[in-house]
């Protein structure tokens, strides 16, 4: 047995990065389940038409990225609201088979509409955070040839200027045109870093909305016990239509910082995403917004650590390889054997 | 312990019993001869000695398994990479080849190439039939070049020899991969049925003096082997089609013994697995592409004629863990075993193909440190190998020791799975199979690839989607066999066309100029056994070819594929 403890930090960066995505997702999996006690199964295809309005906007149209994202999460609050309006809200609340098969149906109809627009071809998104800021002066870009020069300082013109390999310049140039800081001799990304801080903004943002505006409290309020907020003269429809609203801004922010590391974006980019937001949801508890984010870095980290880490390289079983997504399945099972509600999720005691 | 507690635990048992099953029991054939020598080198990085060993205990396992086959002799492929090959013809070929000369810069030129192949082929065959050396006899064997043979008294009782032709309609059926994570080679379908399309409005293919419109009928299994199975089943006995085209090597290694059963031709499938060169055993289906063993040998050879200095070397490869990615593994596994002097160390590092990241793969791949690194992977895989290279250092590391990253034959689409990786991307090299991607800039002027895209164009698809392209690399071949079959007495049927197919031979304008595109019954089962290497230019976006058109056309062995322990009988 080879522990290779060299490459776990590694493992363990690669594992939070590819957590806090599916965190991100799971928050938007809570936010519907809070408000109508369902799971939205095409949470993966609404975030996924929120990463094609980015690239839409930024690569196609040549907006500023930042922007777009904005852009997009705003359109996709649009669709979340207008999706409760036209397919949900018509059903009653208490009768869940048929709001659950319509959001399957919008799930296959979601990804064939995309399909057909875009194609399943992968097409490339710019990174947000996949390089250090170009505000940093000789530039942000870095190529390395086979010959041994590199190229990123900018001369009088702008353009980029070769230098040799070892010399001061080329230090200088490695340094900015890096995509990652190195700690713990492991690469720590510069996009990781930023899913994280998107993680952590989407959590802030969230509880400045749950706790700070009306529309906020009316969501928990609904959330808590619909009735006797209609009672008390809560729109429970249009409160419900604002859950979508920021499940739907969540999802898209989510497959926005997750499309680079998948190479760009195509309509099946977020279909394993997807279960693994479910198993983190499931894990933190379907309705902790709290629990989908420790859920999220928790599946992230048993993936990444227990499965590909333990498994392939230290047991050196090359089929715990293709048991990835059969892990998200059984910690599913497991959380629901033994504890339903999840790790932080409310216990629903009933009196006899 | 309470009742409860006691049941849910139970229940848990079963779900990882359930799970290790699925996992332990394999899905392929190779994986259970691979399995055991693969877990251990997977494990990242080992010690030289326990490289070694494995080496010595698979050396051992060797004998019982067998050789991979389905390519050349390894002499032959390295003396053709050399550049050693005999390339002297002999009197009678270069007389062919000057009857054969036609203008191949102008799409008149290539069609007139073609039909007068065609019309040899029809008048070869057709002189052999009518003298009853070919067709089928009155003993019920169908004969064809080479000793190629068919029982046709053993195929069904319900089989029929026109099954499929109506009185409008040539009626095809295609499982392919329009959904799931592969789902972008089910745009492959979309350029072949463009193709046929432009058959059909143009020059369509005649059944007893009246035209009929080739159909395809496409049905989207996912990349799902199960899924294929049940899609067949539906073609045959629902659709009642004339033949049968599937994708992905898990998926056709899991219906071809059903389809050679029931005598459909299955030709040119969508996949380069070894297994499809074996006329004997199933006659009913053959490859295109060039085969995954010849190029895992082409890796390797090119590996020892072209980094002479690091000898030898470490060598780490990202293999999608199916049938697919395990026919490469073993093929390179193998070559690597008969070479140590110049593959030091091996590590395949194997990924789910329905992964959506390949980080922590090839976070382990990294940390190996190799000389050479070779992606054995397909679809979305191919673009996150190579970003996931740059990502994680590898990329760098091995161009500073002057080492090499190989991507596979199917990345070779540019606009799908290159240009999206950036500069990444740059100097990658690639055993290509001769094919010429109809998005490379270098090819795109070209006059059939301009007849391509501008079909494709008028058809309201777009020629920078790659994969539409190669739906022409596999559709025109099939076209051509129709077409000859439709010329030999008793016309078009699944006889005459599977007797098409086997006496291939045409030049095909979507390979490179060097690559023989043909069959011969029962002694050559591969359509394609050549390739280019090349390298990639991300600042031109285009494969430079490096060297010269490798082609051992006509050299590989044929292949009875051990579906238990993997390899050829």
């Amino acid at each position: 047995m080879n522990w290779n403890f060299e490459i776990l930090p590694d493992f363990i960066f690669n594992g939070l990065r590819d957590g806090a995505v599916y965190g991100t997702v799971a928050l938007a999996l809570v936010l519907i389940f809070k408000a109508t006690t369902l799971i939205n199964f095409a949470t993966g295809e609404l975030a996924m038409l929120g990463a094609f309005f980015v690239y839409v906007l930024n690569v196609e149209q040549g907006w500023w990225l930042w922007l777009s994202i904005a852009v997009a999460m705003a359109v996709s609050a649009v669709i979340g609201a207008a999706v409760e309006r036209a397919l949900v809200r018509p059903f009653d609340p208490d009768d869940h088979l048929p709001v659950v098969l319509i959001t399957l149906g919008l799930f296959l109809i979601i990804n064939a509409v995309a399909g057909d627009i875009w194609n399943y071809q992968v097409r490339r998104v710019n990174d947000p955070f996949g390089h250090f800021p170009s505000w940093v002066p000789n530039g942000s870009e870095l190529k390395t040839s086979s010959d041994g020069t590199i190229a990123c300082l900018k001369n009088a013109d702008g353009d980029l200027v070769e230098v040799a390999r070892g010399t001061a310049d080329a230090e200088m140039c490695e340094m900015v045109g890096r995509t990652f800081f190195e700690v713990v001799g492991a690469r720590l990304h510069y996009r990781t870093i930023g899913t994280w801080i998107g993680l952590a903004l989407a959590l802030i943002a969230l509880a400045i909305i749950l706790g700070k505006t009306k529309a906020g409290l009316a969501f928990r309020a609904v959330s808590s016990n619909a009735e006797s907020a209609r009672l008390v003269g809560v729109n429970t429809g249009r409160t419900l239509g604002f859950g979508w609203a920021l499940a739907s801004v969540f999802g898209t922010l989510g497959a926005a910082l997750v499309a680079p590391a998948l190479g760009g974006v195509n309509p099946n980019m977020m279909l394993t995403i997807l279960i693994y937001a479910l198993a983190a949801a499931a894990l933190g508890g379907l309705d902790s917004l709290g629990g989908a984010v420790i859920g999220g870095l928790v599946v992230g980290l048993i993936k990444s650590v227990l499965v590909s880490w333990f498994g392939v390289v230290v047991l050196g079983q090359a089929y715990f390889s293709i048991l990835q997504l059969a892990m998200a399945f059984l910690l599913i099972l497991i959380v629901l054997l033994f504890r339903p509600a999840g790790l932080f999720g409310t216990r629903r005691i009933e009196r006899v | 312990m309470t009742k409860r507690r006691l049941w849910r635990l139970l229940a848990l048992l079963f779900a990882f019993s359930l799970a290790a099953a699925a996992c332990g029991g394999g899905d392929d054939d190779a994986d259970a001869d691979a399995g055991e020598t693969e877990t251990e080198t997977t494990a990242a990085p080992s010690e030289d000695e326990e490289m070694d060993e494995e080496m010595a205990e698979e050396d051992d396992d060797e004998g019982a398994t067998g050789a991979l086959g389905g390519a050349a002799a390894e002499e032959d492929i390295e003396a053709a990479v050399a550049g050693e090959t005999d390339d002297e013809m002999s009197d009678d070929e270069m007389m062919e080849e000057e009857e054969m000369m036609f203008d191949r810069s102008t799409l008149e030129g290539i069609f007139e190439e073609a039909a007068a192949r065609r019309a040899k082929t029809v008048a070869e065959l057709t002189e052999k039939i009518e003298s009853g050396e070919y067709g089928v006899g009155d003993d019920g064997i169908l004969r064809g070049p080479a000793g190629f043979e068919i029982d046709i008294s053993a195929c069904p009782t319900d089989w029929s020899n026109t099954t499929g032709i109506t009185d409008s309609q040539v009626r095809i059926g295609h499982t392919t991969a329009q959904s799931g994570n592969l789902a972008a080679y089910g745009n492959i379908a979309y350029g072949w049925e463009n193709y046929f399309d432009w058959i059909n409005d143009n020059d369509p293919i005649m059944v007893g003096g009246a035209p009929r419109d080739l159909t395809l009928i496409i049905k989207d299994d996912a990349y799902v082997a199960a899924q294929t199975i049940e899609f067949v089943d539906e073609l045959i006995e629902a659709e009642n089609v004339f033949s049968i085209l599937t994708l992905g090597s898990p998926n056709t290694l899991a219906v071809y013994d059903k389809l050679n059963e029931e005598c459909i031709p299955q030709p040119f499938v969508m996949t380069g697995h070894p297994a499809w060169g074996d006329p004997v055993n199933h006659p009913w289906t053959t490859g295109m592409q060039m085969s995954y063993s010849t190029e895992s040998i082409l890796w390797g050879a090119w590996i020892k004629e072209n980094l002479a200095d690091l000898l030898p070397v470490k060598v780490a490869g990202l293999v999608m863990d199916n049938d697919f990615g395990l026919a490469y593994e073993l093929g390179f596994e193998e070559w690597a075993h008969a070479n140590s002097d110049v593959v030091s160390e091996y590590l395949p590092v194997r990924h789910d193909p329905a992964a959506p990241t390949l980080t922590n793969e090839m976070t382990t791949v990294a940390a190996f440190e190799p000389d050479v690194f070779i992606s054995m992977t397909a679809g979305n895989p191919c673009l996150l190998a190579i970003q996931e290279a740059g990502q994680s250092g590898l990329y760098d590391d091995i161009n500073a020791k002057g080492g090499a990253l190989f991507a596979p034959s199917v990345c070779k689409g540019i606009e799908a799975y290159m240009a999206p990786a950036g500069d990444f991307a740059h100097d990658w090299w690639i055993v290509g199979g001769g094919s010429k991607d109809t998005t490379d800039p270098k090819h795109v002027d070209e006059p059939f690839i301009a007849f391509v895209n501008d079909n494709l164009e008028a058809a309201g698809l777009d020629p920078a989607v790659s994969l539409y392209g190669i739906g022409y690399t596999f559709g025109y071949p099939f076209g051509e066999a129709l077409r000859v079959a439709a010329d030999l007495p008793g016309g078009l049927n699944r006889t005459n066309f599977i007797l098409a197919v086997r006496s291939i031979d045409i030049y095909s304008p979507l390979h490179l100029d060097g690559i023989n595109a043909q069959l011969n019954g029962a002694a050559d089962g591969y359509f394609i056994e050549g390739s280019d290497f090349s390298q990639f230019d991300a600042n031109e976006q285009t494969w430079n070819i490096i060297g010269e058109i490798v082609d051992v056309n006509g050299l590989s062995t044929n292949c009875a594929w051990d579906k238990d322990n993997g390899g050829c009988r």
